[in-house]
């Protein structure tokens, strides 16, 4: 063949072979032209059902908070701000298939009883019967996000919907697009899909098959998880929660503010302001969702584990309840680790019977040597900490919650003598007992007994123990005139609901687990005592010292608290912080001057310190030397840039240097940190009208005329204390409780210790 | 029986704007195709045909997304650049397509001869590339030697 002809075969090949692949390519691109027809057909059907769906509902929904703010009274939104048809969302069962360790979990945690258990229900329904329903939106935001995303939370809506018994369900978690912190369900639901398309927008238009997840993993993975699911920010959006106006016709109303407590803890380390200092940053989800080694399978498992989704926490009655024996007994062990420290650390000395003797302190216990006179009074201070939890105990404005410390006094064969914090044979509790608890009172000057939120008016006392600090607790007690040693035992006990609540939500008598959180005993002989080993779970001395001091500094003993942190001193003379903690104690005391020394102290032990150098700023704006406070507190800010404390000072000084912008720019800051922050509200309503915003003044001066205090409820709290005095003595910060010989034995019931048991 | 070499578009989903993406690409795809069909070369699926369009599915049907790019391995499933040596092929097809161990089964996502494919491509896989030593990406949970080789949840 010659080269030519070669050439024209070639040629004439390559012309049939591209105009094959013209014909080829031409067809391929009608074919998705027709896939993109049909999927352009699917989405129009799928936004016209959507629209569809939105209309219906909004014909006979309820608007009563606005055309514009339909899920008001919670916070909850969706992306489009229409209503969202519920089959949209699958169901627990669905992920389940895949996931079935994560379901398991989900099962027994509280996110998915969340609407089911009949506590839960039962308050609701009286808000409903009381109100209406379209108020219940407030708590249904995070108990049934699926009923007021869908618009089902309206006059006329169904009794019966199938999603009601799995509360916070895998898609509601999963399908959240955004969140900020101002709580009460602040989150915004977006229309849940299960996978992305090839360009990352959600597929919600038709049903996605397993095979199409199991070749598109990533795909799956980016429409169900989102970086900040693991933030405490995202847990913020339920559990912090306010009372609004909308929800009690009266002001809005601080409730629960776990993600604030937690952001000024030690554990997320965004504070210099904690008294003790973690070692690495504590999330939400680093306590509450640890990762986990797989008992069934589940594919989103990494190495073998998966962040639990029991959510493990404090709610015992759901596993008992529903018998989830493990559960159960997990929340038990998470009860019991490490959350507090407790010590028996002095005995107060009063009068002896014959009288006499002046007050003085014996301490610390253990490592002192001391003599007790038989029948002489005795005062034992009980210190305790909260270590262990990143919030407050108990963990939110809930005072049907139970959490107190039992005290017992035996003699040396074990008979009790002298208890506090007994139940008694009705499950109630003891009424002078020592409770981390609040009391809410109405406009009637009484107890909310059943949870009824709505119509709180005034918190009448609060001995919650806040993340990282301590509590004293007095006991006085009378020494036997005769016989050998007595033990005391202090033991933190905790159970989810008061008998009275229980037995009207539950059934009448309804017995709930107890469990012993911490326990402590000492032995106290008639004589001489003289040191014993330290236990296991004993602090070291300078720290037991140490925790007295901030005990006795949020009892308002300055002088006492002093006098601790005083010790800590000599004991530990390289601890800066012993210096601050002086400091603290002098600047509420408003002993400015006396604090500085002490900050300098500190400071020079420990330069830059941001801590010291925060109080010292104090002391500074105090001098009037705001100059030089600006510039302390710009230190501790570039350390701690989200410091809502140094932010909201920095301002104040800014604005008493009158430096609007400045003080503008500090005060915004801190409302990002918590758009709630009262100071801010009332600042920036001076600062903005300075610079001439009128509008964004005049809204902030409504905000805080909303949040702050009603200083007339004030007569609730009092009218309540009036008429309960056996508790009126638990509002004083400082305050003993008087033990009296033992009841006859009839008298007390035992408690039961773990969880478990029940049906389902 | 599918031709390996037919892989790559018939995985493939366009939709939409990736479908423009995806015409040019599949038409001188489709073209190479038709040249090699031209020329009078077999379609037989060699062995090394087999194992490059098990290295597209490996690519394409979400294998990656735990076992890694090049199967190094990630936190949700081991590595198996060296799993050729550890599991016989039976054994790789059982576990492909039964799933087990963390791992779901793709009897009823993958077709019986991307599943062959996909075992021809990993089987092969005995050596370790040298250059993951160095860069020390990791290989958590790499199949165990000292597992029973009969174990066919491994």
């Amino acid at each position: 063949m010659s080269e030519r002809g070669k050439t024209t075969r070639q040629a004439a090949w390559l012309r049939g072979t591209l105009l094959t692949a013209a014909a080829i390519g031409a067809l391929t691109f009608a074919f998705s032209q027709v896939r993109s027809a049909r999927a352009g057909g699917e989405a129009n059907e799928a936004a016209a059902a959507s629209q569809a769906y939105n209309d219906r509902i909004s014909a006979k929904y309820n608007f009563r908070f606005g055309r514009t703010k339909p899920f008001l009274p919670s916070n909850a939104t969706t992306e489009t701000g229409d209503f969202i048809d519920p089959k949209q969302f699958q169901t627990a069962d669905y992920c389940g298939h895949c996931h079935q360790e994560a379901h398991q979990q989900w099962r027994e945690s509280a996110h998915s009883n969340a609407n089911r258990a009949p506590w839960y229900l039962k308050n609701v329904g009286l808000l409903n019967a009381e109100k209406g329903i379209e108020f219940s939106r407030h708590c249904e935001g995070c108990h049934d996000p699926i009923a007021v995303v869908a618009g089902a939370l309206t006059e006329g809506s169904p009794k019966k919907r199938p999603y009601d018994q799995d509360g916070v369900t895998c898609q509601v978690c999963h399908s959240i697009q955004k969140v900020d912190t101002r709580g009460t369900g602040s989150y915004v639901m977006g229309v849940p899909a299960v996978m992305v398309d090839e360009e990352g927008q959600p597929i919600t238009t038709r049903q996605v098959s397993d095979a199409e997840i199991l070749t598109h993993l990533d795909r799956h993975s980016k429409a169900v998880m989102k970086d900040f699911y693991r933030t405490s920010e995202y847990c913020s959006a339920c559990h912090k929660a306010a009372l609004p106006r909308e929800l009690n016709g009266y002001k809005w109303q601080r409730a629960i503010f776990l993600y604030d407590e937690w952001q000024n803890s030690s554990f997320a380390k965004q504070s210099p302001l904690p008294f003790y200092v973690k070692d690495s940053v504590s999330t939400c989800q680093t306590c509450h969702m640890q990762r986990e080694p797989l008992k069934l399978a589940d594919y989103g498992a990494k190495k073998g584990q998966l962040a639990s989704h029991r959510w493990l926490g404090a709610n015992t009655l759901i596993p008992k309840y529903y018998g989830f024996d493990e559960q159960g007994r997990r929340i038990v062990q998470f009860l019991q680790n490490s959350v507090f420290n407790i010590d028996i650390f002095a005995l107060e000395r009063g009068e002896t019977p014959e009288g006499g003797t002046p007050q003085t302190v014996v301490a610390p216990l253990g490592l002192t040597s001391f003599q007790v006179a038989p029948g002489e009074l005795l005062t034992a201070d009980v210190v305790i900490q909260n270590k262990g939890i990143a919030h407050t105990h108990v963990p939110e404005q809930r005072d049907m919650y139970e959490s107190w410390v039992n005290f017992t006094m035996k003699d040396a064969n074990g008979r009790l003598l002298a208890e506090s914090g007994f139940i008694k044979p009705n499950g109630d509790l003891d009424e002078r007992v020592h409770s981390f608890t609040n009391r809410l009172i109405n406009a009637k000057g009484t107890r909310n007994y059943l949870h009824e939120v709505w119509n709180n008016r005034i918190v009448a006392y609060n001995n919650t123990i806040q993340s990282g600090r301590s509590q004293v607790v007095r006991y006085a007690f009378q020494m036997p005139a005769t016989g050998g040693p007595v033990s005391i035992t202090a033991t933190v006990k905790y159970r989810r609901f008061d008998q009275h609540f229980v037995d009207y939500t539950v059934s009448k008598h309804y017995e709930q687990p107890v469990v012993d959180m911490v326990s402590q005993t000492r032995v106290i002989m008639v004589g001489e005592n003289t040191p014993v080993a330290p236990g296991a779970e004993e602090n070291k001395e300078w720290m037991r010292w140490n925790n007295y001091g901030i005990a006795l500094l949020d009892a308002q003993q300055y002088a006492a608290s002093l006098d601790a942190f005083a010790h800590v001193a000599k004991m530990r003379p390289d601890y800066a912080d012993a210096y601050t903690n002086m400091a603290i104690v002098q600047i509420l005391w408003q002993r400015f001057d006396e604090a500085r020394p002490n900050l300098e102290r500190s400071l020079a032990l420990a330069p830059r310190n941001a801590r010291a150098l925060y109080y010292r700023a104090l002391v500074e704006r105090n001098e009037g030397k705001l100059d030089l406070a600006i510039t302390d507190l710009n230190e501790v800010a570039k350390s701690f840039p989200r410091s809502r404390d140094a932010h909201r000072e920095l301002g104040y000084a800014y604005y008493q240097q009158r430096k609007y912008e400045l003080a503008r720019a500090e005060y915004e800051m801190v409302q990002g940190i918590d758009p709630d922050d009262l100071a801010a509200h009332y600042q920036l309503s001076l600062v903005y009208r300075r610079l001439g915003m009128k509008e964004r003044a005049a809204q902030e001066a409504a905000r805080f005329a909303d949040q702050k205090d009603d200083p007339s409820a004030s007569a609730y709290a009092l009218e309540y204390m009036r008429s309960h005095t056996e508790i009126a003595n638990e509002s004083v910060p400082w305050h003993v409780h008087e033990l009296d010989a033992v009841a006859p034995a009839s008298d007390h019931v035992a408690t039961v210790s773990g969880a478990g048991g029940g049906s389902q | 029986m599918l031709s390996p070499d037919a892989v790559v578009p018939s995985t493939q989903t366009p939709r939409g704007r990736a479908g423009l993406v995806f015409v040019p690409g599949a038409a001188l795809l489709l073209g190479f195709l038709f040249i090699c069909a031209s020329s009078d070369r077999p379609v037989q699926a060699s062995s090394m045909q087999g194992r490059e369009a098990g290295a597209v599915l490996f690519h394409e049907k979400g294998c990656e997304h735990c076992h890694g790019v090049d199967g190094v391995g990630t936190d949700r499933a081991p590595a198996l650049t060296t799993v050729g040596k550890r599991r016989k092929k039976a054994q790789i097809e059982h576990q492909i397509e039964q799933g087990g161990n963390g791992m779901p089964a793709y009897s009823a996502v993958l077709q019986p001869d991307e599943i062959k494919w996909l075992v021809e491509f990993l089987h092969a896989k005995r050596k370790a590339p040298k250059q993951l030593k160095v860069t020390g990406v990791p290989v958590h949970g790499d199949v165990p030697a000292a597992l029973p080789a009969s174990d066919p949840g491994r």
